[in-house]
């Protein structure tokens, strides 16, 4: 160890920030109306998190009524709004806000140096718009709920009995335009608001990969909202384009569903390839490998994702020219996904790796990605596909890559940024063990689906054949573990806010900006505009045992 | 009221906020471009779908009502007034940009009642259940007489605050955005109006 210079120009980790984003004002007022981004991306943060674990219970429920074929404690309809609560809570409520409202909002701004997002308002609309969303959600509860599956396919969706379809498609139109809000500023944000001296190529990946995410937002999300809008005149009115016995076409509805969803899907995982991008780069400490092959790649997956939404209508009597050419270009998006594969692994070889919370949920993400991203392959052949659809193999498939990836590098996230979010630091060796946790149980769960569902088990079915059970069995144990360690993981969260340690500026050795101030960094973000240097150049970071953080010094002095 | 604190501002300059106002207005317009391409699309693919023997057009029922005729020349002036107002505007002549302003205004509003007018026509002889050619008639004129409302909201807003603040860079850049807004609706209107007139023949 070196002895240090005399003072380093950021971090104060001896007198902590008195006067932070989180005590600057007080009382609720000062959080629902508040125009402070970092505020309203730990609203988002709490809220989004809230649904979880709503997502979560009901998702449970779910595996505990599959443990035996025929009734195990609810009935058979019970059993279908609940299937559905937990898709459409976790898609519309969750994952889709989770990266980009959630973490983006918090970490984007202080990440470009700036001192807010492009429009602040139009921000702190987006939130009270995903509230009011999930009021309408909760309305639908209270007014019979639906059974229609998160993807409300026509024309089941029109025609079925249960009471809260109109209220929840309601929600989710409005939680469409929180999203596309939200997407419209983090793009004027990213245009407008690089600070001089970070050019395109400069701009760490997170970044390259929130604005790809913004660009679906906002071209797909329309889509979405006008086709809901449609489904809910028409079950209202009892007639429409989507109404067969009108002369209207079902499968146009499935058509307009999946030009927004596939897109959807990559709002997901986008951002969270943005996140492994941060935490692999720092966690090892190594200069990201192939920066520019990794930052088109985010773009490539934007511009396909509106090119294969036919993938997930193979059976729905499409003519085999449009089947094989959505079959072909599905196959291609295997290759930007790769490449970020490769990059990733290339820099963790011969990096310094730091084995904690955060890289581990990286490492899982990297082996989950790869498994649900190869077993996509299967799914985009049409004639294995055939044979697939609708079974559970498909669930395994996507809940590797929406819960295994997308969902997986958000909680990595905000463990990486839970120290800058809060001001302390977690329990490290909790989290590893609840990171173990969950991957063990992930993969208890859902690898067993791809097994039943290749044996031909169909998707959301209450009942089935006996020699299935021993497979649901295992899934749902592993549930139950999985669960143990997310409950794991909010009690040491909880309790770091009450007791933690006080987080250095930089615990990670981060050198993206947001590293440069302080822990919780203060309202104005920053009190001088900061220098922009290469995002992923460590050399001049020094671990300082003193403030037990990493400390920015001079390049002559980091040689020494 | 949420709480503005002007130390928070994000931009150096007015001018650069101003212009971030017009990029996040361009993607506004591309937003509502996409709801209204889809809604077309859906419109043709059901229209092609039903094909001509099983009849689109009920017996005996009206072609598009002639009062979109009208609607469509007063949609016209509208965006020529708009546009007039945005060039008085620019050359510092904001009193007169607002006369032109109220004036679209105002003939925004005789667009929405003919279009009501025509809805009544088609009314009479198609209630909204009888078939898929009035229903889609009555859905695509609907979502684009709400945007049109919306957007004689928003105006109203930009043409008070430009007579009470007399802010003339506030007020080019609020007529910009109106205008943008305004010609939108307006190739879109045309648009949906060929897409309906190609789709009402049997
Ligand atoms: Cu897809």
């Amino acid at each position: 160890m070196t002895t240090l210079p005399a003072r380093p120009a950021a971090p104060t980790y001896d007198t902590p920030e008195s006067d932070n984003y989180l005590t600057h004002d007080k009382g609720f007022l000062s959080w629902i109306l508040t125009l402070d981004h970092k505020r309203i991306g730990v609203m988002y943060t709490a809220s989004v998190l809230l649904s979880f674990l709503v997502g979560g219970i009901f998702a449970l429920l779910v595996r505990t009524e599959l443990l035996t074929p025929g009734r195990t404690f609810i009935d058979a309809d019970t059993y279908n709004h609940f299937f559905t609560l937990h898709g459409a809570v976790m898609v519309f409520l969750v994952i889709i806000p989770s990266i980009p409202a959630a973490l983006g909002n918090f970490v984007l701004p202080v990440m470009l140096g700036a001192k807010d997002v492009a429009f602040p308002r139009l921000n702190l609309f987006s939130y009270h718009l995903w509230i009011a969303g999930a009021v309408c959600t909760v309305v639908s509860l209270v007014m019979g709920s639906f059974d229609t599956g998160w993807t409300f396919y026509t024309p089941y969706s029109t025609t079925t009995t249960a009471g809260g379809v109109i209220p929840v498609i309601v929600g989710v139109f409005i939680l469409g335009f929180s999203s596309i809000f939200t997407g419209m500023n983090f793009i004027v944000t990213i245009h407008k608001l690089r600070p001089p001296g970070m050019t395109w190529f400069r701009m760490p990946l997170f970044l390259w990969a929130l604005y790809s995410t913004a660009l679906i937002q906002v071209l797909a999300t329309p889509v979405l909202a006008i086709t809901l809008a449609l489904v809910a005149v028409e079950r209202i009115a009892n007639v429409g384009i989507f109404n067969p016995a009108m002369g209207g076409d079902p499968v146009l509805y499935q058509h307009f569903f999946w030009f927004y969803s596939h897109p959807a899907v990559y709002i997901m995982i986008v951002p969270a390839m943005g996140i492994i991008s941060e935490l692999i780069a720092v966690h090892s400490h190594r200069q990201i490998f192939g920066y520019r092959f990794i930052a088109f790649s985010s773009v490539a997956i934007a511009i396909f994702s509106f090119l294969v939404w036919g993938h997930h209508m193979f059976t729905s009597g499409q003519s085999s020219l449009m089947n094989t050419l959505f079959s072909a270009i599905s196959f291609s998006v295997a290759i930007p996904s790769a490449v970020k594969v490769f990059n990733w692994i290339c820099t963790l070889y011969k990096g310094s790796i730091s084995l904690n919370t955060p890289m581990l949920y990286a490492l899982a993400f990297l082996i989950l990605f790869t498994i649900g991203g190869l077993t996509g392959l299967h799914l985009a052949t049409l004639n294995t596909d055939v044979h697939l659809h609708d079974t559970y193999f498909v669930v395994a498939h996507f809940h590797y890559v929406m819960m295994g990836s997308a969902l997986i590098a958000m909680v990595g996230g905000l463990h990486h940024w839970w120290p800058k979010m809060t001001g302390r630091m977690y329990n490290e060796k909790l989290g590893m063990i609840a990171c173990t946790l969950v991957f063990i149980g992930f993969n208890v769960t859902f690898f067993t689906q791809f097994m039943l569902g290749s044996h031909g088990m169909p998707r959301r079915y209450y009942d089935y054949q006996p020699e299935f059970q021993v497979y649901h069995v295992i899934s749902t144990i592993g549930s139950y573990i999985m669960a143990g360690g997310f409950l794991l993981t909010a009690g040491y969260l909880v309790q770091s806010l009450v007791s933690g340690r006080r987080a250095p500026a930089n615990p990670w050795g981060g050198a993206t900006l947001e590293w440069e101030c302080a822990s919780p960094p203060p309202y104005y973000n920053f009190h001088e505009a900061p220098k922009v240097g290469e995002p992923y150049d460590f050399s001049n970071l020094k671990w300082d045992e003193r403030g037990e953080g990493y400390v920015t010094v001079k390049p002559a002095e980091a040689k020494a | 009221m949420p709480i503005s604190d002007p130390a928070r501002e994000p931009f150096a300059t007015p001018e650069a906020r101003s212009a971030a106002g017009l990029w996040g207005m361009w993607l506004f317009i591309i937003v509502i471009a996409m709801v209204f391409v889809a809604t077309m699309l859906a419109y043709l693919v059901v229209r092609m779908g039903t094909g001509d023997e099983s009849g689109w057009r009920p017996e005996g029922s009206p072609g598009l009502p002639r009062e979109l005729i009208l609607s469509t020349l007063l949609l016209a002036a509208s965006s020529w007034t708009m546009q007039r107002s945005l060039v008085a505007s620019r050359a510092n002549h904001d009193d007169r940009a607002v006369t032109s302003a109220w004036a679209t205004f105002a003939l925004g509003w005789a667009f929405v009642a003919v279009q009501g007018l025509g809805w009544s026509q088609m009314w009479r002889a198609l209630p909204l259940q009888d078939s898929l050619y009035a229903w889609t008639f009555y859905v695509l004129t609907a979502l684009h007489a709400l945007h049109v409302i919306g957007g004689l909201a928003a105006m109203y807003v930009v043409i008070m605050r430009v007579v009470r603040s007399h802010d003339h860079r506030e007020a080019v850049l609020g007529l910009t955005k109106c205008t943008m807004y305004w010609h939108t609706l307006g190739a879109i209107w045309i648009a949906l109006y060929a897409t309906l007139w190609v789709g009402s023949f049997d």
